[in-house]
C-alpha cells in the first residue's frame, strides 16, 4: 500500500514536471565556464557563427579572455558558433559552446545571417499585417536562413496558425513577403515566405557575401579586473582586518616568557 | 568576480572558524582567552589565505599547488600566536598544523559531497 502510494505521488510529480520539461527545449544552455561564471553580467548573448582566421593558421581558443593556457585550436577556414560576447581588457572575445572555450574575435570572421540581412535591411523591416493566408492554407513553411538566401534549411510541419506569428516582415523586389520568426516549435531566428512558403526554389538574390570582420552593435562593459575598484576594496578590507587582528591581539594579550626549549607549557 | 571573492572570503572564513573551534573544543580545550584567541588568529590567517590564492590562481594563473606555501604560512603564523599568547598551548606549531588539516580535510569533504 505503501509503496503504491509512493507510486503514486512519483508519478503525479512527474505529470506536474511535464510542462517544465518541455520549456527547457527553449532554454539557452548556459556554459560550464569559470570566466562565464564570474562575470555572466557584462557577459552578452550573441547567438552567431563564425570561421577561424587567425594570423598563424588558426584561432587559439582559450580558458578565459587574456589567459596564457590555450585548450584548443580552431583551424583557418573551420566554422564555429559563438554563443557569448565579452570586452577584455579592450578586446572582444567569443565563447564557443562546442570547444568550451573563449577566442579573441579579431582571429574570426562572422558569417552572414539574420543578424547580418536585420542591419542591412533595418530601415525595409515593418509589422505584418496580414493574416497567413498561405500558412492556413498549407500548415508548414520551408525555413530560410534569411530572404533571398542561398539555400533553405528545413520544413517546419504541422504549424498550428492560431499560435503562429511573425515578429516583422520584409518584402523583396518581385513583391514576395518574408516573416520573421524568432521561435516557433523549436525554429529559432528563421524566415519564412509567407507569399510562397512551401517553394524551395526561389531563385537566390541575396547570396551570402563572404565572411566579414566582427563589429559588435552592442554596448559590452570591459571587463578588467586589474581595473575593479571594487576588488581594491575587497584587497583594501581584508589588509584592515589582518592589520586591525594583528593589533587587537598585541594589545590586549600578553606575551608568554620564553621557556627554555622554545614552547610554552601550559 | 569582486562578488564571487566576496562570498568565498565570507564562506571561508566562517566554515573555518566552525571547524577549528570544533577542533579546538574536541582537543578538550576550555579556556575562554585561548579560544577567543582562536578565534581572532584565524581571522587573521584565513582571509589572507583565501585572497593569495584567489589573485594568484585564478587572477595570475599560477598553479593551484600554491596552496601549500599557503597553508604553511597559516599553519607557522597561528603557531606562532599561540606560542606567544597562548596560555593553554603545550605543542603550538603542532596544535596549528592538526586544526589547520583538519579544517582542511573538513572543506574538502565539503567540496566532495556537493
Amino acid at each position: 500500500m505503501k509503496t503504491l502510494k509512493r507510486s503514486f505521488i512519483f508519478a503525479s510529480i512527474c505529470f506536474l514536471l511535464l510542462p517544465s520539461l518541455a520549456l527547457s527545449a527553449d532554454v539557452i544552455i548556459e556554459p560550464e565556464n569559470e570566466f562565464y561564471e564570474q562575470h555572466k553580467s557584462e557577459i552578452v548573448y550573441l547567438d552567431r557563427s563564425f570561421i577561424a582566421n587567425g594570423k598563424d593558421g588558426f584561432a587559439s581558443v582559450k580558458k578565459a579572455p587574456g589567459s596564457k593556457e590555450e585548450t584548443g585550436r580552431l583551424q583557418n577556414g573551420e566554422k564555429t558558433y559563438i554563443q557569448y560576447s565579452c570586452l577584455y581588457n579592450g578586446d572582444y572575445w567569443g565563447y564557443s559552446l562546442v570547444l568550451r572555450g573563449w577566442i579573441q574575435t579579431d582571429q574570426l570572421l562572422v558569417l552572414y545571417d539574420y543578424v547580418a540581412f536585420e542591419e542591412e535591411h533595418f530601415d525595409e523591416l515593418y509589422l505584418y499585417k496580414g493574416d497567413y493566408e498561405k500558412i492556413k492554407e498549407n500548415r508548414s513553411a520551408i525555413a530560410w536562413p534569411w530572404p533571398g538566401a542561398d539555400a533553405p534549411l528545413w520544413t517546419i510541419e504541422d504549424i498550428d496558425t492560431e499560435h503562429f506569428s511573425v515578429t516583422y516582415d520584409y518584402t523583396d523586389e518581385q513583391g514576395r513577403e518574408w516573416g520573421f520568426i524568432t521561435n516557433f516549435t523549436g525554429s529559432r531566428n528563421v524566415w519564412v515566405c509567407l507569399s510562397e512558403p512551401l517553394n524551395r526554389d526561389i531563385p537566390v538574390f541575396n547570396p551570402a557575401p563572404e565572411p566579414t570582420k566582427w563589429v559588435t552593435e552592442t554596448k559590452h562593459t570591459d571587463i578588467n579586473a586589474s581595473g575593479d575598484p571594487m576588488l581594491w576594496l575587497i584587497i583594501t578590507l581584508v589588509a584592515a582586518v589582518v592589520v586591525g587582528t594583528a593589533v587587537l591581539i598585541r594589545v590586549f594579550w600578553k606575551p608568554n616568557k620564553p621557556v627554555q626549549g622554545g614552547e610554552v607549557d601550559g | 568576480m569582486s562578488q564571487a571573492l566576496l562570498a568565498s572570503l565570507g564562506i571561508s572564513l566562517a566554515l573555518t572558524l566552525v571547524f577549528e573551534t570544533g577542533f579546538f573544543l574536541l582537543t578538550g580545550k576550555r579556556d575562554k582567552k585561548d579560544l577567543l584567541l582562536e578565534v581572532l588568529v584565524n581571522i587573521l590567517t584565513n582571509p589572507l589565505v583565501v585572497l593569495l590564492y584567489w589573485l594568484t590562481v585564478l587572477r595570475w594563473e599560477v598553479n593551484s599547488v600554491i596552496i601549500v606555501p599557503l597553508e604553511v604560512f597559516a599553519v607557522l603564523t597561528e603557531g606562532f600566536y599561540y606560542r606567544k599568547y597562548g596560555l593553554n598551548f603545550k605543542h603550538p606549531y603542532l596544535f596549528s598544523l592538526a586544526a589547520n588539516a583538519f579544517s582542511f580535510g573538513a572543506g574538502l569533504l565539503i567540496e566532495w559531497l556537493i
